[in-house]
């Protein structure tokens, strides 16, 4: 362990004049030592990062727009157009705390026992985080409850008074892009009550 | 005995490159044994003890900065306005009772829980024990969850 030193960047005999570079050579030994470590480590790291929207603002006037058709579709009963903007595990939860599959919803909806006549959405804010897109804002409807169903809360009836119904609600409504493109997972809406 | 030295040397940098490499299972293996629907069952649990005991710190944890959070008064709040009211304790919580919770996940880092409360609150003076459908969704960023939409709707005012 004499020869060049160089080549002995590792050897760690003390002298008292050689010191200083011993101190350098050490820490140039631990630098060396550690990078396949410093490696193994980025690519422990390195996990696949969700997919970043570089424009907020675009995936907010995509959500705005599908928003609209959601609402007319509602409004012309266009089953076909709901059914593709829901997700398959879509989930309604409606103003007398009924919870409704996708299935159960189109089903309501195809039986008209509750049809859209108006619908307009107000203070709409929308609040993006990747791949999920929050939606929330105020209903003023004007519904026609046709009759009675079966998928209130606990099985009963929540169409408690059949004619034209007409009121304020606020509500949430969820977005996930799912095999590319966004798709509703949720719809929440609380009618709104004076206290 | 520079071999020693050498041998001292290797030894600790191993050990102190490998820490954080070590780190890297524990994480995978809190996911594996956790399912993510256990894990928001028991983070929305913590939310809701964090509620009854007023504690602003967690649920500014728990909670996403750009929180939406409607409630049936025609309001939707923001994560700064709840705060506030559990601060001012105008919300007041004395039993939490949650039923039928159903949690779906989506892509792994979205998760909807939808549940039945029958729990007991004082909200500006009037007492209401529900019974409410509420819906909350859970996103996971920068690894951890965090609740970004909180909506219910109370079935006894039908």
């Amino acid at each position: 362990m004499t020869g060049n030193p160089h080549w002995n960047l590792c050897e760690m005999r003390e002298n008292f004049h050689d010191r200083p570079r011993i101190m350098t050579r050490r820490f140039l030994c631990v630098i060396l030592l550690s990078l396949p470590a410093v490696a193994l480590v980025a690519a422990a790291d390195a996990r696949p990062t969700p997919q970043k929207d570089p424009d907020t603002e675009s995936v907010k006037k995509e959500i705005t727009r599908i928003e609209q058709q959601y609402k007319g579709a509602l409004v012309a009963n266009d089953l076909r157009t709901l059914t593709t903007l829901m997700a398959d595990d879509f989930l309604y939860v409606g103003t007398n705390a009924e919870i409704l599959s996708k299935a159960q919803r189109i089903a309501q909806l195809r039986s008209k026992a509750l049809a859209y006549e108006a619908l307009q959405q107000d203070d709409l804010r929308v609040v993006v985080y990747g791949d999920t897109v929050i939606v929330s804002g105020r209903n003023t409807s004007t519904l026609q409850i046709g009759g009675k169903g079966s998928w209130g809360p606990g099985g009963a009836s929540h169409f408690i008074n059949p004619g034209r119904l007409s009121g304020n609600a606020l509500f949430t409504h969820a977005y996930v892009r799912l095999q590319g493109r966004w798709q509703m997972i949720l719809e929440h809406v609380t009618y709104i009550t004076e206290d | 005995m520079p071999m020693m030295k050498v041998v001292k040397t290797v030894a600790l940098s191993s050990m102190l490159i490998a820490l954080p490499v070590l780190r890297a299972p524990t994480v995978k293996a809190d996911d594996d044994t956790l399912s993510i629907k256990e894990q928001i069952i028991r983070l929305q649990n913590e939310e809701d003890r964090a509620l009854l005991r007023g504690d602003v710190e967690a649920l500014d944890r728990f909670w996403a900065d750009d929180l939406l959070y409607p409630n049936d008064n025609g309001e939707v709040l923001t994560k700064t306005q709840r705060l506030a009211e559990v601060r001012a304790q105008t919300h007041n919580f004395s039993i939490f009772r949650h039923d039928d919770i159903r949690v779906r996940v989506y892509n792994g880092t979205t998760a909807v829980v939808t549940g039945y409360s029958t729990t007991l609150k004082k909200y500006k003076g009037h007492v209401s024990r529900g019974p409410r459908r509420f819906s909350a969704v859970w996103i996971k960023r920068d690894g951890r969850w965090q609740m970004v939409a909180h909506q219910r709707t109370d079935a006894s005012r039908q």
